[in-house]
Formats: structure tokens, sequence, C-alpha cells
């Protein structure tokens, strides 16, 4: 399988004044493999939004390099090329629909490409199949929920036909219901478009059934590894400020106590395991 | 001291085509230094509800009594029922506006007219208890703190009127995990010093962690009302209200389902883990 | 909630009116709202009546409605009606008590601004009633794409316009919380003296403000997400081409214009 994402030796920085720049990133490595689902964890300041925007060629690279689908993303001629690539889905649903209309909405990435009509048209109604949401093609955004308007967001970026999209804290702001439907549409992406997912989140939860976990702390990398390596990790865990999953969290903290259970962060699996 | 909601309607936009009945008779009772918390899916009702007793939405039909008093009457003293009662809206921080965080926070206390040294002192105290550092912050832009400050901040712009009732509308929306953890303690420590709070939130294990009594919406009504381990214990009930049971209940339903006894009355997580850390402790020894 | 509001006053429809060319409705509009003022006769207000109802009658939209628009403008048209007959002076005196004095000249002026109001009204909001936020953007962009030619960003101003649009209600629903928060910090808005109440607008406009430059910071990385650049060549959803329905308009239209200014 060949990498959708690497990063060589990465650092990112922005100006705090005139004279000083704060590191937001400083020499990442990271390879993330086409068709994989991938979550990034970390507080607020750990970089995790910083390293999302460089995908999307929003940042560039102050040295290292990033490769997205092939593409060098300091290489400004291929600014375009990217975002087509690598799609990206923001935190505050509200602020990332341009149009009174949800059809014209999911139009603006297409119409930006300079696609014809028909194609565009076409597009938007698999756009919103894929989202479940056809029966809203002629709705005002601004009179949906939540979770709805986040899912036109995800068919406008859709209709550009991405083969990565990155999820930016894009659940932070949803009530329950609206988080589960956001995860259950990246996992179908997934799964069933092949579309490679970037997600980055600081609920735990969210990371359970993902191909591989990265921990930010402070523009490094603190871990890398699947669910189960990182929420059974106490120590990661104290030192990253993560809080793990409720089955993680018992399962902790009774090893605390002396009781050994199978590490599991299925809640059914764990209910089993104690009446052993 | 507490709150009496009797017979309570409200219809949004009454007389057009998005007419919307949000809040259907509703009656309760919230008595003084009770932590209850209001539970529902969106659009249940409330926050309409929250913002009736609150004084913020006018038109409702039926009465509310705080303390005793109507302050939909005209001749209430609207300033007494701001000292009354504190609300803090879902993402307070969206609030702020002045140029440090002591005049922000000081904004209530002036405009409830309090003395200049009674505002300073209600200040520095408003400020220390959601945890900030007075003497750091005091001076600073509320708009270059961290985004978990700036939700304290503006907390504290509420606590600095010392309500004895406070509302709270998914007070740890947007905060990451280890930020709700220290948040909720503080509101747990005002519910310890006297004061009412009524939370609205989503987290289910929130609501169950904190709570001693709890009200569940549905359609505007009220569907069910009880301590947190009733309700939660009625889960087909709950599941009707379209809403999720907390961690700790869910795992307990899977064991009992395995044949391990778990007491109904273990809601919370700290008490589901030494029940479990002694029992299985204790079978370990036995073997 | 005011956040139910809907944008402008758009009615979706299939009427003759809605299928027509928003270019086409807007130019129309543009030309009857002048042409209004050059009616001297009552042929042609009639003419001019006869033509607006028949476009009523073709866009669907009910008489409730447009009764509606007209009568929430009814502050201005008395305003209209009693400076033109009450502070002019006339010739034929036809009435006088104390130094109020009425003129046959100037009831016939008041009468006739008020009905130009009316007309108006109902040309503007016939034209918002039948005609989305996104056709009246892109109708303007390609009216005005000539002067794109000597380097004015046509494009610009019509997306700027189409986001406005669509962050109105946004805004209103901000503004409401805004206020109810503050409300319970102790702010009076109801209540109180000219000056409190300007001084207790600035805790709502300030974060208003703060939020809104958020706002157009995220849109605009958004936007830029979605391969928006003002240099690539954009096409469009919408098309837009003349239909015998325009060209009927167009004609009718000519038809009362000629009328109107040979004076009948």
């Amino acid at each position: 399988m060949s990498n959708i994402v690497e990063a060589k030796n990465l650092s990112f920085s922005y100006p705090l004044d005139e004279n000083e720049r704060i590191f937001a990133l400083k020499e990442l490595n990271i390879e993330i493999e086409k068709g994989s689902f991938t979550v990034i964890l970390g507080k607020n300041g750990s970089g995790k939004s910083s390293f999302a925007k460089l995908i999307n060629a929003l940042n560039r690279p102050d040295e290292g390099t990033l490769t997205v689908a092939g593409m060098d993303t300091s290489n400004e001629s291929d600014t375009i090329e990217i975002r087509k690539n690598a799609g990206m889905v923001f935190q505050n649903p509200d602020n990332q629909l341009v149009a009174t209309i949800v059809e014209e909405d999911i139009a603006f990435g297409p119409e930006n490409l300079g696609l014809p009509r028909e194609e565009i048209r076409e597009r938007i109604g698999y756009a919103l199949k894929v989202v479940n949401m056809s029966q809203y093609l002629k709705h005002a955004p601004h009179m949906l929920s939540g979770g709805q308007k986040q899912r036109i967001a995800i068919a406008g970026v859709l209709a550009m036909k991405p083969q990565l999209i990155i999820f930016d804290e894009s659940t932070a702001m949803l009530d329950p219901k609206g988080r589960k439907d956001i995860m259950n549409i990246m996992h179908e992406l997934n799964r069933n478009e092949g579309i490679t997912i970037i997600h980055i989140t600081h609920y735990m939860e969210e990371a359970v059934g993902a191909d591989k976990v990265i921990v930010f702390r402070k523009g490094r990398i603190l871990k890398e590894g699947t669910p189960e390596e990182i929420f059974f990790d106490k120590e990661l865990l104290r030192e990253s400020g993560l809080v793990p999953t409720f089955e993680a969290r018992l399962i902790n903290d009774l090893e605390d106590r002396g009781i050994d259970l199978d590490k599991t962060l299925d809640m059914e699996r764990l209910a089993g395991e104690i009446c052993r | 001291m507490s709150i009496i909601v009797e017979n309570l309607s409200y219809t949004y936009m009454e007389g057009t085509p998005f007419e919307h009945l949000a809040v259907d008779d509703i009656s309760l009772e919230i008595k003084d230094g009770e932590f209850v918390g209001i539970i529902g899916h969106t659009g249940s009702g409330k926050s309409t509800l929250i913002q009736i007793i609150s004084g913020l939405l006018k038109g409702y039909k039926g009465n509310v009594l705080i303390n005793g008093v109507d302050y939909s009457d005209k001749k209430a003293d609207k300033k007494a029922l701001r000292r009354t009662l504190g609300v803090v809206f879902q993402y307070p921080e969206y609030q702020l506006f002045e140029e440090t965080v002591e005049k922000d926070v000081a904004y209530g206390p002036k405009k409830l007219g309090f003395s200049e040294e009674e505002t300073a002192l209600r200040v520095r105290n408003a400020i220390e208890l959601v945890g900030l550092d007075y003497e750091e912050v005091k001076d600073k832009s509320p708009f270059a703190l961290s985004g978990g400050q700036k939700r304290k901040a503006a907390i504290a712009g509420v606590l600095s009127m010392d309500p004895d009732i406070l509302i709270l509308d998914e007070p740890i929306a947007g905060l990451d995990p280890a930020g709700r953890e220290s948040f909720m303690e503080i509101i747990k420590d005002l519910n310890t010093t006297g004061k009412t709070i009524i939370m609205i939130s989503h987290n289910m294990d929130n609501i169950a962690e904190y709570t001693e009594k709890i009200f569940v919406l549905k359609n505007g009504r009220i569907f069910m009302e009880g301590s947190p381990v009733q309700i939660f214990n009625d889960y087909e009930k709950l599941l009707e209200a379209d809403l999720d049971l907390p961690d700790v209940v869910r795992f307990c339903r899977f064991a009992r389902e395995n044949g391990v006894e778990i007491p109904k009355d273990i809601i919370r997580y700290k008490d589901l883990l030494s029940y479990l850390g002694e029992k299985l402790g204790r079978m370990k020894h036995d073997i | 909630m005011i956040s139910n509001l809907s944008i402008g006053q758009y009615i979706p429809g299939d009427s003759f009116l809605h299928k027509m060319d928003a270019r086409v409705k807007l130019v129309i509009s543009m030309i009857l709202i002048i042409l209004i003022f050059f009616v001297k006769s009552l042929g042609g207000y009639i003419a001019f009546a006869a033509f607006l109802i028949i476009a009523i009658a073709f866009s669907s939209i009910p008489i409730k409605l447009i009764l509606k628009s007209i009568k929430s403008m009814w502050f201005v048209m008395a305003l209209a009606f009693i400076l033109n007959v009450f502070f002019q002076t006339g010739q034929t005196l036809i009435w006088e008590w104390s130094f109020v004095k009425l003129y046959k000249e100037n009831l016939i002026r008041g009468a006739e601004m008020v009905v130009r109001l009316i007309m108006l009204v109902e040309i503007t909001s016939l034209l918002s009633f039948t005609t989305s936020a996104k056709e009246l953007t892109d109708a303007i962009e390609l009216l005005f794409q000539p002067l794109a030619k000597i380097g004015f960003p046509v494009h610009e101003m019509a997306l700027m316009m189409s986001i406005a649009l669509r962050f109105i209600p946004t805004l209103i629903n901000e503004t409401d919380k805004i206020m109810k928060a503050q409300t319970a910090r102790g702010a009076a808005f109801d209540s109180g003296s000219l000056i409190s109440r300007i001084k207790d607008m600035i805790p709502i406009l300030i974060p208003l403000f703060i939020n809104s430059f958020k706002r157009a910071d995220d849109l605009a990385l958004a936007m830029e997400a979605r391969c928006y650049s003002d240099s690539a060549k954009r096409t469009r959803l919408i098309e837009y081409h003349l239909s015998w329905r325009d060209y009927v308009a167009m004609g009718i239209t000519a038809i009362l214009l000629v009328l109107i200014i040979v004076g009948i």
C-alpha cells in the first residue's frame, strides 16, 4: 500500500509578534496509508490543527517536506490539485457554508474547479446521497440542525471527489446524536467510498475503530499506534492529559488495584470479562 | 427559596406558518440547594424552559415564581431577579466584551448597582472561584486567554453577581475531557456552598455523575422526573425520549445480563470502580 | 425564533415569473421603477396598474402577501401624502381651517405619490418573491460582466452579496443569544434613558463584531480549502438563458414603455 500523506522532518511555526515565532510542529515524521482511517489526538495547542492546514496547503512547511497524494505541498503550482484531492471539513458548521441553498453550497467546490454543469448536478446528487441528505436539496442551510449542516459541509467536500478528507474537530460543536451521525458517515466514507480519513479530535472515544492513532503534544508526536496501544498506555495518558473511554479507564483503574482484565475497548466484552 | 413553575406553555412565532409549541403545560418545583439536571433531545424545550425561568422570554402562559416572586409582574424588581438567578449560556465566552478580564467580570455587579468596593471584592472572589489567578488575569484582555480560560472568565462574570440560583446550559460543550472534569468540580463546590444548580446537558455521564434530581423533557412536556438512580434504571422509557444511558449504567446492564450482580444504585464511575475493585479483589483473594 | 425567518422573501414556485431569467426580471424592474415617475395621466396609471396586475396573476404569489408588503410601508406613504398635501402651496383652495389649507393640486399630487409608492413596493416585492438570492446575485454579476473588462471586481462583489445574505440569519440568531446573555448579566435594553440604552448596546456589538471576524476568517479558509481562488475559471450551477417567457415579458414592457412615453 502506498502512502497518501508523508511528512519528513516537517516543521511549522507562526509569528507571535514581529520578532518571535511559535513552533506549532517540530520535526514531524508521519506516514498515512492510502485508504486508512487515522485519528490524531491532542489537547488544544498540540499542533494538530496546524497539521491539518498543512495537508490542505492552507499553510506551508517552514522546513522539511509534506507530500500529499504524490504532490509536494511546498509547490504552489500544485495547490488547487492538492486541495481537490485532500478535502477538509472544519469545526464550526455555520462558518463553512457559503450559499443560501443546499445544492448551491455543494456546487461551490465543483464550480471553482470549472466542471461542466451536468457533471456538477451529478456530483451534487451523489454527495447528498452519500451523506443521506437527498431530501434537503433545496433547503436553506440555516434551517438545519448542527449535525445536518455538518453533513452538508461533508457533501460539499465529497462533490470534489477527493481521495482524502481531513476532519478538523468537525464533531466538537455537535450534540451526541450529531456526533454519532458524523462518526458513522466518516466510517462509511472510508469503507464504502475508499476515502482516506484523517480525523482530528480531542475525544478519545472517537478513536475507537481507527486503523491508527497518533497522539500530538506540543508540536511533536508522543506516540503512534493502534487504539488499544494508546488507550492502555497509562503513562502516555497522564503525560498527554487525554481521558480515555469508559472501558479503558475502568480497565486501567482496576489494574491499579491489582485486578488484571483482558484489554478490550468493547463494553460488552468487558462486561463479560468481569464475570469470569 | 425555590423555583415553582405552574402550567407553563410557550409558543414560538405564534400565528405564522413557523408556529411551534416549545413548552407544553409544564409544572415543576426546584428546591433550595438542589443540583438539578434537565435532559432531553434537541428541540425538547429545555432551553426555552430555562429562558422563561430566567425571565428572558416573555409572552408565556402560566406562572413562574422565584422565591415566591413573579418577576413577569411589571412592578417586580428586575435587578432583584438578576441578583437571585444567574445564567451561563452555551459557549459563554462569546459574551466577553471588555478590555480586561477584571472589567468584564465587574459588568454584572456594576449594572446591579453595587458599590465600587463591593464590586471589586466580588470580582476578585468570582475570578478565584473559577480557578483563575486573579493577579495574573485581571489586566489581561479576555480575548487573549486560552479557550478554557475564556470559558472560566465568562462564568466568573455571572458568579460575580453572587446568585443563589445558577442555571447552566450545556456548560461543558466544547471543553476537552480534562477541562470538563475540573470545570464540573467547581460547579459541584458551588452547590456544596448552598447554591441551587440547574444544569442542561446532553452528556449523560455528566448528568449521572453530579445531579441529584432529573427532569426529562420530551416534546415540550415533562416526560420523566426523579432521582438519577430512578431515571437511569428506567431504560425503556429513557430510550423513548431518544436519550442514551450513561456509560456506567450501560456497562452495569451488560454485566447483569452476564449474571454479575451490581446494585441498582450504582450509576457513578467512582461507585462502580470501588464496588468492582472490592468484589473482584475478593474473588481473586478467594482463589 | 427570529432565526426561522426566511432569507429575503423568496417563495419557491413554478410560475411564469419564477421561470423567467433573473437578469430580465431585474432589468424590467429597474425600467418600471424609473418609468413610474414619468406617468403623467390617468390612462398611464391604468395601463401601469394593469401591467402589474397581470404580473401578479402570473406569479402564483398570494395577493395577501403583496398587500402585506404594501401595508408594511404605510408610514412612508402617509408621510409622503402629508408632505405633499399640507406643506406646499397650490392654486385651487378647496378647504381651509386656521393655518391648514387644502389645495386641489396638492391633493392630487399626494394621491399620485401614494399610488407610485404602492407600485414601487409591488414591483420590488414581486421581484424578491419570485427570485432567489442566488439568482439575483448571479444576475447582477452577469449584467455587470462588461465592467470586469475594465478591472471592476464584479464576481467578488456578487460573491460578497450572496455571502452576506447567507449570514444574515446566523447573525440575527447570534445577536439574540448575546442579548439574552447580557440581559442575564443585568443589561436592560427595554428600560432606562436613551443614553443608558445605547451604552447597553456595547456589550452586544463588541462580541458580535469579534465573532464576525472569526467567522470571516473561518469562512475564508473553508472557501480556499474548497478550491476557491480569484484566478480560477469558474463554472456555474444554474444556467441562464433567455426563453420565450423573457421575450414576451420584454415585449409587453416595451409596449408599456411606449404608451407611457407618448403620454396616453
